[in-house]
């Protein structure tokens, strides 16, 4: 049996963090969102694997291969439109007629190999679900015993029946996808709709119950499931990093190859460091931080609980907390991140974020002494003058200019 | 070039050998063929054309545990199936594979005749002059081949060696012995790898990753015998060589089209990856570290062909303008023939393969003077890796497509580093220069990437691309750095599309090109920086005037380009010595696009092979 991954989409709610890749290539404590679900998966018994790809396909492909370095046989399928979730399942299916049973997966969210397990135990049709918070922009199901009896795409608040969603990890028979050709032939595009549909005409399918599925679909998401996985650090300290003796790394810090660590930094896990990156002297990152390769951060800057992605520099005595920093970003020297309770209002619904400082989005430059207030949003490529009191949301290419 | 593969000690020959084929056939992909030792006789399979024709008669041969396999780009003799190689002495108990060219040739089919007559010449090759020569030495040697000892093997195949002039690099296997391949070596690259129980020898090292992790590299004039056991190396006077194998530099996935459909588009994409590893642990604010300048030069000579060449002529304009030092550019070949003089001089070669045969010839002849040199090479195992007094391997991952792509990018970073190496010698590249340098430089993929999956930028380059429909000839215009780029984008354009495409410096138009220039000639002007980029806009005006249409690639922060171009395509802002590669990755796609469109195949240009092994 194989697997068939669906990786087609942006993440436009990412902003300019999905600009040059698609939410699934997004770096997440050391590694792209997508490899952490191929690794839950390595561990079934699922060798083939088809990616279906459409926005920014090209690097899935560069980063994952042929799939030898991650134990799998990885199969490609470009979708040459945007056609919806049946659109891209159909393209994927091409690939794998002579499968009875196909699995079903987002790219975009992670799901643990024991939930997968179970389902590949069951005999017929099956579906993971997840109980959540905001029901209402996902799938909810309504169940019958162990089985479906409804599911409802993105319902209204006031109509939800239950906090039970679809994970969107499927297993489904070949006769059902024939039947979701058909659909698709007629216009239909959305996968839960049409497999509602027959299960109101008799389709039986067996759920299974997760904990760990984590979706992304906000920026602060990001920070969440960051968080999450750091928690699976192991202390490693490369051999090939250089760590001056005079500093202090304490818990499970992840330190890669190439990377410098000047005296007096203080790192306190968990913190994952990519390769190659430059850090101190007298830096301080504690708490929840990764930070990819290639990134350099500067004399008496302190970092917590963020996400800093590719070539990243920070200079001297900035403080930035609770922030996602897009890649190739320079924050010149003392840039203030200021990081408290936010509350967004997207598409109608409430965001309460507990915490948030700065996001930017790809190479964006913070020129000196810019303080940035709680939940500051920026494109890419927006450039800030010296000592701006940045605050709201800026457009990609946008110049904001001001300050003393 | 030709590519040359054998297998021994392993009872899956045939498949090893296609497999073999198929990662060379960048190499040459003229005709093929594969010979296989059985216990009775030697079977020989050969085609014409690419390699899937071959295939389908090699599908049902007996099983073997030792042969041999070729991918042919003709140098003499017509792509036919006569003249693919193996080739076979008269009695067909002799078989050869060869890459590189016989210089000796005439004489050696006279002296041929001369010893006997009755040898029939069956193809117009060079290569098969070995083969009649082995068989001759062992009739002259009195040796059997059936039950000869390896020694008296060895010492017939010294003497073939000692009378063979030019390049080579050989693989010889003789019926009814399963238990050996004869091998040898001379300005022409071949590895060897043997585990114990399997033996391999290869034209480069893409073919043998994945089959083994250590590989012997071969100097020049090594020759030896591959059994069931061991390799045996012997140099050029006769002595066995100890060596130790070195580990692979390169990993399998790496190899592979990975989910791309073509390589040339798999590598535009690696260009991200290639910028970083390039400058890894050798740029940081302060100091430009990882290799060494082995002579502070006075004057500077810079060797390459074809797009190394184009990445040599970038490097001189770097050099002059942070070093200060004068830099004389060459054509590798013509510096070999020419009589360089002047004052010592620092000789930097540039090549992807490290093989490419006229910039190692010119590398030896640099050394013959006493020149201190420099090698810019992808293949750190290479010839001229090996050759140089130092090297900066550019770190681009193996290259597979045959028109270069990533390799340029990692060529440009490297004369860059060395330019930026000798500014700081000479006190004329400063500190905050570099350190100024080095924040854009870290930003440099991120642009890359951006640019690449820009929605913007794909629009304009398919609209670009209609103005080549039905177009037999285009134009690229540059001025100083962006001049290589012109060149560059000219010789990517005919290397796979096959429409005529020149390169030209803005000032050299009205001396000539510009009669040239009709009624919707299609001109591409790269954007240049400073006070050349108002006189390109100018001659973006000259040609337009004339009915031409004018593409002009520049950065985002250019608002000038609009009134001079009918399309404007529009790169991310960065370093003024790093624009340039980024111009040069929109020459790229739209070569590709173009190519792609007309039926090309990108990969395999037709008569071009990846590493000139031959001069």
């Amino acid at each position: 049996m194989q697997a068939i991954i669906l990786a087609g989409g942006r993440g436009k709610r990412l902003g300019g963090l999905t600009d040059s890749r698609s939410k699934v290539m997004l770096p997440l404590a050391g590694k792209p969102m997508l490899e952490w679900l191929l690794n839950e998966l390595e561990q079934t018994k699922i060798k083939n694997v088809t990616i279906v790809h459409y926005y920014a396909g090209e690097r899935i492909l560069t980063h994952f291969g042929s799939g030898r370095d991650f134990n799998l046989n990885i199969k490609y399928s470009k979708q040459e439109t945007d056609r919806g979730t049946v659109g891209s399942l159909i393209s994927g299916l091409s690939i794998s007629e002579n499968d009875d049973r196909v699995l079903i997966l987002n790219g975009d969210n992670i799901v643990d190999s024991k939930s997968i397990n179970s389902l590949l135990k069951i005999k017929g049709n099956g579906l993971i679900v997840s109980e959540h918070k905001t029901p209402h922009n996902f799938g909810v199901v309504e169940l019958s015993g162990n089985y479906v009896k409804s599911i409802t795409e993105k319902p209204d608040k006031n109509q939800i029946k239950s906090r039970i969603v679809s994970t969107g990890v499927w297993l489904l028979n070949k006769d059902v996808f024939e039947k979701i050709k058909l659909d698709f032939e007629e216009g239909q595009t959305e996968l839960s709709t049409t497999i509602s549909k027959q299960i109101k005409e008799g389709l039986k399918i067996e759920t299974v119950r997760t904990e760990n599925w984590h979706d992304v679909d906000h920026p602060w998401d990001l920070s969440t499931l960051n968080r999450y996985l750091l928690k699976r650090t192991e202390r490693n300290l490369s051999k090939e990093a250089e760590i001056n003796d005079f500093s202090s790394i304490e818990g499970d810090v992840h330190i890669g190859k190439g990377t410098i660590i000047h005296a007096g930094c203080i790192i306190q896990g968990p913190v994952h460091i990519g390769d190659d990156c430059e850090i101190g002297p007298l830096a301080v990152i504690t708490g929840s931080t990764s930070i990819s390769s290639g990134c350099r951060v500067g004399p008496f800057t302190r970092i917590r609980s963020s996400l800093i992605m590719r070539d990243v520099q920070i200079d001297s005595n900035c403080s930035i907390h609770h922030s996602i920093i897009g890649p190739a970003t320079s924050l010149k020297s003392n840039v203030q991140v200021d990081a408290s309770t936010v509350d967004k209002i997207v598409r109608n619904t409430h965001y309460h974020i507990r915490r948030l400082g700065l996001v930017t989005g790809e190479a964006c430059m913070l020129e000196q002494g810019v303080i940035c207030a709680p939940g500051t949003m920026l494109g890419s490529q927006v450039y800030v003058s010296r000592r701006v009191n940045l605050e709201g949301e800026h457009n990609t290419g946008s110049k904001v200019i001001g300050g003393s | 070039m030709c590519g040359i593969f054998g297998v021994t000690g392993d009872s899956s020959t045939t498949e090893l050998l296609i497999r073999g084929l198929k990662r060379m056939e960048y190499r040459g992909y003229d005709s093929s063929g594969i010979c296989l030792v059985n216990g009775k006789q030697l079977i020989r399979k050969r085609a014409v054309g690419p390699l899937s024709n071959l295939e389908p008669l090699v599908e049902n041969l007996p099983d073997s545990e030792c042969g041999i396999a070729h991918t042919r780009w003709a140098t003499h003799g017509a792509p036919t199936q006569e003249n693919a190689h193996p080739h076979f002495s008269t009695d067909s108990k002799i078989a050869v594979v060869h890459n590189g060219i016989i210089e000796n040739e005439v004489e050696l089919r006279k002296k041929i005749k001369s010893i006997d007559d009755g040898i029939n010449f069956q193809s117009e090759t060079d290569s098969e002059l070995v083969a009649h020569l082995l068989s001759i030495e062992f009739k002259n040697s009195k040796v059997d081949i059936k039950t000869a000892k390896e020694e008296e093997i060895l010492s017939c195949w010294k003497s073939v060696l000692d009378t063979l002039e030019g390049s080579f690099a050989l693989a010889v296997v003789i019926e009814s012995r399963k238990d050996f391949i004869l091998f040898a070596r001379k300005f022409a690259p071949l590895i060897i790898s043997h585990d114990g129980e399997r033996g391999i020898l290869a034209s480069d090292v893409s073919c043998v990753v994945g089959l083994t992790e250590n590989v012997f590299y071969l100097n020049e004039g090594d020759w030896g015998i591959l059994t069931n056991s061991e390799a045996q190396i012997f140099n050029i006077d006769g002595d066995l060589v100890e060596t130790e194998p070195k580990k692979l530099e390169w990993k399998l996935g790496e190899a592979e089209l990975g989910g791309y459909p073509t390589f040339m588009l798999k590598e535009i994409y690696e260009q991200p990856r290639v910028v970083r590893d390039c400058l890894r642990g050798r740029l940081s604010r302060d100091k430009i570290k990882g290799f060494s300048i082995p002579f502070n030069p006075r004057l500077l000579r810079i060797v390459g062909c074809g797009t190394a060449y184009n990445a040599g002529l970038l490097a001189r304009y770097y050099i002059e303008q942070l070093s200060k030092i004068p830099v004389i550019l060459d054509h590798a070949h013509e510096f070999r023939y020419g009589a360089p003089s002047g004052p010592k001089s620092l000789v930097i070669g540039i090549s992807q393969s490290g093989e490419t045969a006229d910039t190692l010839a010119a590398i030896d002849a640099a050394q013959e003077r006493g020149y201190p040199t420099l090698g810019i090479v992808n293949v750190e195992s290479s010839t001229i890796a090996r050759n140089v007094d130092s090297l900066l391997g550019i770190r681009a991952g193996p290259e597979i497509g045959v028109a270069s792509t990533k390799a340029f990018t990692g060529q440009v970073l490297g004369g860059l580093l060395v330019a930026m190496k000798l500014g700081q010698l000479s006190k004329t590249f400063h500190r905050e220069d570099l350190s100024y340098f080095d924040r854009h430089a870290r930003m440099l993929p991120t642009s890359m990437e951006r640019m690449l999956n820009d929605q913007n930028i794909k629009t304009k380059l398919w609209e670009a691309q209609q103005y080549f429909v039905g177009k037999n000839h285009a134009f690229f215009l540059g001025r100083n750095t962006s001049y290589p780029i012109a060149l560059e984008g000219a010789l990517k354009l005919k290397e796979i599309s096959y429409i005529h495409a020149e390169g030209y410096a803005g000032g050299e138009l009205k001396h000539g090109p510009l009669a040239l220039v009709e009624e919707g000639t299609p001109i591409i002007v790269i954007a240049s920086e400073g006070s050349s980029h108002k006189k390109l806009l100018g001659n973006a005006r000259e040609v337009a005037s004339r009915g031409a249409k004018v593409i002009f690639i520049t950065h985002q922060e250019d608002d000038l380009a609009e009134s001079h171009a009918d399309l404007v395509i529009k790169v991310p802002r960065t370093h003024d010595l790093l624009q340039p590669l980024l111009y040069n990755i929109i020459c790229q796609l739209l070569s590709l696009n173009i190519a792609e469109e007309r039926g090309c195949n990108v990969d395999r240009p037709r008569n071009l092979a990846k590493s000139v092994t031959v001069e």
